[in-house]
Formats: structure tokens, C-alpha cells, sequence
């Protein structure tokens, strides 16, 4: 016996919608407020966190490393003044994929793969930020996409663009080791 | 017990990638009307809306479809002016969370029935601008300009999760098999074949080498790992518990309610050891011993998930989930979301996961579970309704949806609705339906039983 579902007698009858055009853009003057320090770090190259070292207010007991920066710290509530210059740290990946499909803004540069970082010598609760490793840059020590793996030690590379352009892509990594 | 809060009726439309032969609001109607004509209510349908004190109307984009203010439309076109209204909007979780407000609203004595309203038609642009406009619910600041979209969010997350559990991707790839081929018994279903705005390419049957073969889209996540994205709406009409007597002779108890939350960025998930006890995140049925050790949530584990679960089955009284709840629908945005949910859930130990889908009798040969709708642990069943791997995500639609098709399985009703019983689980007397927002920020969690 063929059931039928309550929804059967649901089903639209429309078979010709008209369907127009709605075009839509927007430009947005967005400002980093007080975190500016770390983009400007960027068209600089150098790659900046805060930290706050308020440890005994913190629920870990340690000092917080923020990267994204923050100018604010969530466990202790006091204002971040503290930056630190991590371009010289040792970095390692804390987890990675490699994308084949990206929203539209992307689409032109995949594969392209997208890190979380881990800074040694701190707690990385506030610090794994979100970014791109190339393996492919000249000049650099270069890998296959199957060679990249958590653990591997990394270093920032900076592109060159001018100060009203950059933003959290301006910074990208290259592996650091084979 | 005061005024416990019931759902008495629900509905939904058929989901599909583009239903174009309608608008939001004529979407909504169609669920509207479904729940209150086709929900066996004791007394007229017209009558039971005349009750209705108060809606919730839930949806998470502005940008789909270029219209602010939304809800004022839909009160309008389903006729509900000048009554008690609010917008609730949390990502993916915008369903649970209007079923929560619309819970509130009962159990505050504001309004005596309520009618949640959820929906979203993300169609009329292309997917990768939906995708992009999904990504904008990420941080805009440092996540979303460097390339990142949801997908490869929830790849990095299980890329972790696989190493810090040694998770596989055949195990996530089963996930996607028992959901897709439960949603084609479900009517309703955007992949089920005989949905009529079903795309016929995208639908049917499919395997666990469909899944591991089917395209990359982020390490190590492929296509038939991904969720859909849908046109659709979902609607749920909730009561005070002796008013919900007089309408139906099936009212569902919300017996517990939970809400968690987490950072926007995974970059800042706590990394503290042991941190799922200094967080007083254990349930009734775990040892502390099995945890002390263990990296908590790091970006393998959804807190917000356990903090919503914690809450709810403290308010239900659940002691131990995996014997205590018969059918679960939860937020598979991914197949690696849906088993690190059964570990915040509670239905499987942290870690173990993938042992719990595996615990169900799969056929290696033909890669497909042996029977539909399996058991896991020979005990619960997970997204019978398809989830949003099969069934839709459309998504101020999906948590009502869920929670929906978890009442109308205590009720008896899945035949009635899904046109066909083979989703129906046996005497289920208690349900879970779970909700879940962007990298795991807000998750709720509804225990719903039987009240009758
Ligand atoms: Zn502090």
C-alpha cells in the first residue's frame, strides 16, 4: 500500500514564478578601534598580540596571550596595554585544512589552506588565530599539501599592500621546516 | 510541578535547495496552516488561533533576501496583529532559540499559546554568496578576511578531533549514510526523491564510497560530509500544560531546557587540562577520573553543547542519557559535528564518538547500515528525520524542525507526517532535540516527553 504524507496535499501549484533582478553593494569605513596597533604591525611586518599578566585573576593561573589582540581582558575585565612581537616566536600549527571550495571573495584562490596557530612559550587559550599557510613561495622552504601537519613549526610572511588595505590577510605563514 | 509548558502541534513545508514558486511568508503560511489543521486538535483550528497570546518569529539572515524587519511581515500575512511578537535570531541555533523564548513566554505567564515561527530561504543568491553570507556570522575581523567560510571552520575543528581521538573518516562518512537514507522516508526532505522540489542529481540513496569519493571541499570534509542549505519554514505551537489538555489528546512535555555558549573565534577555546570539570561540566553518569587528563574544549569538543545538555537533563532529571532517551535530533552540520555531539550529549564517552556509530551493524560490501534508522549502542536513535545532511538546513527553520519531528515521533505520528513509518521509533517516550550555532557559540538542548 502507497502512504502518502499530510504534506502531499501541501504542494504548491505555482509552475511560473516571476523571478527579477535585485542588485545590492555596499562599502563599509570600518575602524580596529584599539587594536589598530597589530594591522599597522602587519604593513610593518611584524606580528603583535597583547597579553594581560593579571595570572592570579585568570582561571588557568597563567598569563593570557591574545592573538586576535585584545585590548580588553574577558577573565579579569582590566584594559590590555602590554604587546608582545611574536615575528621572531616559535609557531607551530595546531590544526589545518586545506580548501577546495570557499565563499565568493575565495573562489579564485583555491586550494588554499587555512591554519590555527599555536605560539610556544604560552598558554594558547587566546591564541590560536586563524590563518594561511603557502607551501609553494619562492624563496622559501616548500612542501606538498599532504606534508603539512599539526605540530610543524611555522614563521609569518607579510604582504605588501598599503596601509588603508590591509587586514588579517595581509599576514600569511610559510612552513619553517620540512 | 507549576506550569509545565507543552508542545501540542507542529508543521512544516517541503524543503529544497530552491523553492521558487514561493515567498517567505507564503512558505510560512504553508507550515502555519499545517500545524494547525493537520495536528488532530480537539477543538476548530480557528479557534485554537484565536488563543494564540503570543509569537516568536525566528530567522538568522538579513542579507538572503535583503528584507530587515521580517517579522513584521510574516504577524501580518499569517494574521496574528496586534499580539506579542519578538525576532529571535543565534546563527544556526535561531530555532532552539526561538523555541526557548517561545517556552519563556508560556512559562513567565506572558501568554498562554504561542506559535514559533522559523524560517529562511537562502536561494535567491548563489551558494557561494550564501556561503559567504554564512560567513559572516564568523569574526569578520580576523576569521573571515583570511579565507574562512563554515566548512573549513568544522575541517580544521575535525581535523583536531581525529587527532586527539584517532576519529577516521569512514566513521564520519557513516554518518552521512544513515542520515541521507533515513530523510528518503521522510516526505519532507530536500534529498528525498519523491519530494516534488527534490533536485533529482543531488537526491536519493546513497553509500559510504558516495561519501568518500564525493568532492573535497575542506580537508577532510567532501561534499556528501556537508549540510544542505534550504528553503524552507518550520513551526511549532507551544501551551501552558492545562490548556495543552484541552487541545490535544498528545500534548509533549518540555521536561528540560538547556542553552550553552562559547567564543565566536575557535582561536579562543580554552586549552585548559581538565578543564570539563573546572568548567562543573560532568554529568550524572561519568567518572571524574576519565577526564582529569583531558584538554578541554580545545577545538575538538563543543562546551556549549555539554553546558546546554548539562542544564537541560538536570531540569528532566536525566541521570544517564543513553538509557534514559529514545530518539535524539541533533545539529549535523557536518558528519564530524554529529559525533562529537553524541559526546556532549553524553551518549557516548568523550573521545568515543565514532565507537558509537560503529556500535550499529553496517554492511562493509555494500556501505550502508543494515537496517534504516539504526540503533546506536543498541539503544538510541539519531536523526531519524534525515538532519540537516538529508532532511534541510534552512536555518532559523532547523531547530523547530528537529524539535518537531521529535514530538511528532512520542506522538505516534511520523507516518501521518513523513508518509511513511518506517522512521517511526517504537513506544519513543522521550526525545532530544539539540540546535546549534556557529563553530558551536550557541547550542540548546529540549528533553521532551510524553504528557499524557
Ligand atoms: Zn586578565
Amino acid at each position: 500500500m502507497v502512504k502518502m504524507s499530510v504534506g502531499e496535499k501541501y504542494v504548491s501549484k505555482n509552475k511560473d514564478p516571476l523571478i527579477v533582478d535585485f542588485p545590492y553593494s555596499i562599502l563599509y569605513k570600518h575602524t580596529f578601534g584599539e587594536v589598530s596597533p597589530f594591522f599597522v604591525g602587519l604593513k610593518n611586518k611584524r606580528l603583535l598580540g597583547t597579553v594581560c599578566r593579571n595570572r592570579e585573576k585568570h582561571k588557568n593561573g597563567k598569563d593570557l596571550l591574545f592573538l586576535p589582540p585584545r585590548a580588553d581582558c574577558p577573565e579579569c575585565m582590566a584594559e590590555v596595554t602590554e604587546w608582545v612581537d611574536l615575528t621572531d616566536a616559535d609557531i607551530r600549527i595546531y590544526t589545518f585544512t586545506t580548501a577546495y571550495f570557499a565563499g565568493e571573495t575565495f573562489l579564485d584562490r583555491i586550494p588554499y589552506t587555512l591554519i590555527n596557530i599555536d605560539v610556544q612559550g604560552y598558554d594558547n587559550s587566546y591564541s590560536k588565530l586563524t590563518s594561511t599557510l603557502v607551501i609553494n613561495e619562492p624563496g622559501e622552504i616548500n612542501i606538498g599539501l599532504k606534508d603539512i601537519r599539526i605540530g610543524m613549526k611555522i614563521k609569518p610572511k607579510f604582504k605588501d599592500v598599503p596601509l588603508e588595505k590591509v587586514d588579517a590577510s595581509t599576514l600569511y605563514f610559510v612552513p619553517a621546516e620540512k | 510541578m507549576g506550569n509545565r509548558v507543552a508542545m501540542i502541534a507542529g508543521g512544516m513545508t517541503q524543503f529544497a535547495k530552491a523553492r521558487k514558486d514561493s515567498t517567505q511568508e507564503e512558505l510560512v503560511m504553508e507550515a502555519a496552516r499545517m500545524a494547525l489543521f493537520e495536528n488532530d486538535l480537539k477543538i476548530d483550528p480557528l479557534d485554537v488561533k484565536k488563543m494564540i497570546d503570543g509569537t516568536i518569529v525566528s530567522y538568522f539572515s538579513d542579507h538572503f533576501e535583503r528584507q530587515l524587519l521580517f517579522g513584521a511581515i510574516i504577524r501580518d500575512y499569517l494574521g496574528f496583529n496586534p499580539i506579542q511578537s519578538a525576532r529571535i535570531e543565534g546563527g544556526g541555533a535561531t530555532g532552539g532559540l526561538g523555541l526557548k523564548a517561545g517556552y519563556e513566554m508560556v512559562k513567565s505567564g506572558d501568554a498562554s499559546v504561542v506559535m514559533v515561527i522559523g524560517f529562511e530561504k537562502m536561494s535567491e543568491v548563489s551558494t557561494s554568496k550564501g556561503n559567504e553570507f554564512i560567513a559572516l556570522a564568523s569574526d569578520t575581523d580576523f576569521d573571515f578576511p583570511v579565507g574562512g567560510y563554515y566548512s573549513a571552520y568544522y575541517a580544521a575543528m575535525a581535523t583536531r578531533y581525529m587527532y586527539e581521538f584517532g576519529i577516521t573518516e569512514k566513521q564520519m562518512a557513516k554518518v552521512a549514510v544513515k542520515n541521507r537514507n533515513n530523510a528518503q522516508y521522510n516526505f519532507f526532505a530536500q534529498t528525498n526523491s519523491k519530494n516534488p522540489y527534490a533536485t533529482k542529481s543531488t537526491s536519493g540513496f546513497i553509500t559510504i564510497y558516495d561519501v568518500l569519493n564525493s568532492p573535497m571541499i575542506a580537508t577532510p570534509l567532501k561534499r556528501l560530509d556537508c549540510c544542505l542549505m534550504s528553503d524552507g519554514a518550520a513551526v511549532a505551537i507551544l501551551a501552558e500544560e492545562s490548556i495543552a489538555k484541552e487541545l490535544t489528546d498528545r500534548p509533549v512535555i518540555i521536561e528540560g531546557v538547556g542553552n550553552g555558549t562559547d567564543t565566536m573565534r575557535p582561536a579562543d577555546r580554552p586549552t585548559t587540562v581538565g578543564g570539563l570539570i573546572k568548567d562543573d561540566l560532568l554529568l550524572p553518569h561519568e567518572k571524574a577520573e576519565w577526564y582529569e587528563d583531558m584538554v578541554y574544549p580545545g577545538l575538538h569538543s563543543f562546551r556549549a553543547g555539554r553546558k546546554a545538555a548539562k542544564m537541560a537533563y538536570k531540569m528532566a532529571g536525566i541521570t544517564n542519557p543513553l538509557e534514559q532517551i529514545d530518539v535524539v535530533e541533533l545539529h549535523d552540520a557536518y558528519t564530524s559535528s554529529e559525533l562529537q555531539t553524541y559526546e556532549d550529549l553524553g551518549l557516548a564517552k568523550y573521545g568515543e564518538g565514532g565507537k558509537l556509530i560503529d556500535s550499529a551493524p553496517f554492511d562493509d560490501e555494500k556501505g550502508v547500515f543494515k537496517e534504516i534508522n539504526p540503533k546506536l549502542a543498541n539503544r538510541v536513535h539519531v536523526n531519524p528525520s534525515g538532519g540537516l545532511l538529508g532532511c534541510m538546513h534552512a536555518v532559523g527553520a532547523t531547530g523547530i524542525m528537529q524539535a518537531v519531528s521529535v514530538m511528532w515521533q512520542i506522538q505516534g505520528k511520523i507516518e501521518k507526517f513523513y508518509g511513511s513509518d518506517k522512521l517511526q521509533v517504537k513506544n519513543a517516550k522521550r526525545g532530544l532535540a539539540h540546535s546549534h550555532a556557529g563553530t558551536g557559540s550557541d547550542v540548546t538542548v529540549f528533553v521532551l516527553g510524553r504528557g499524557w
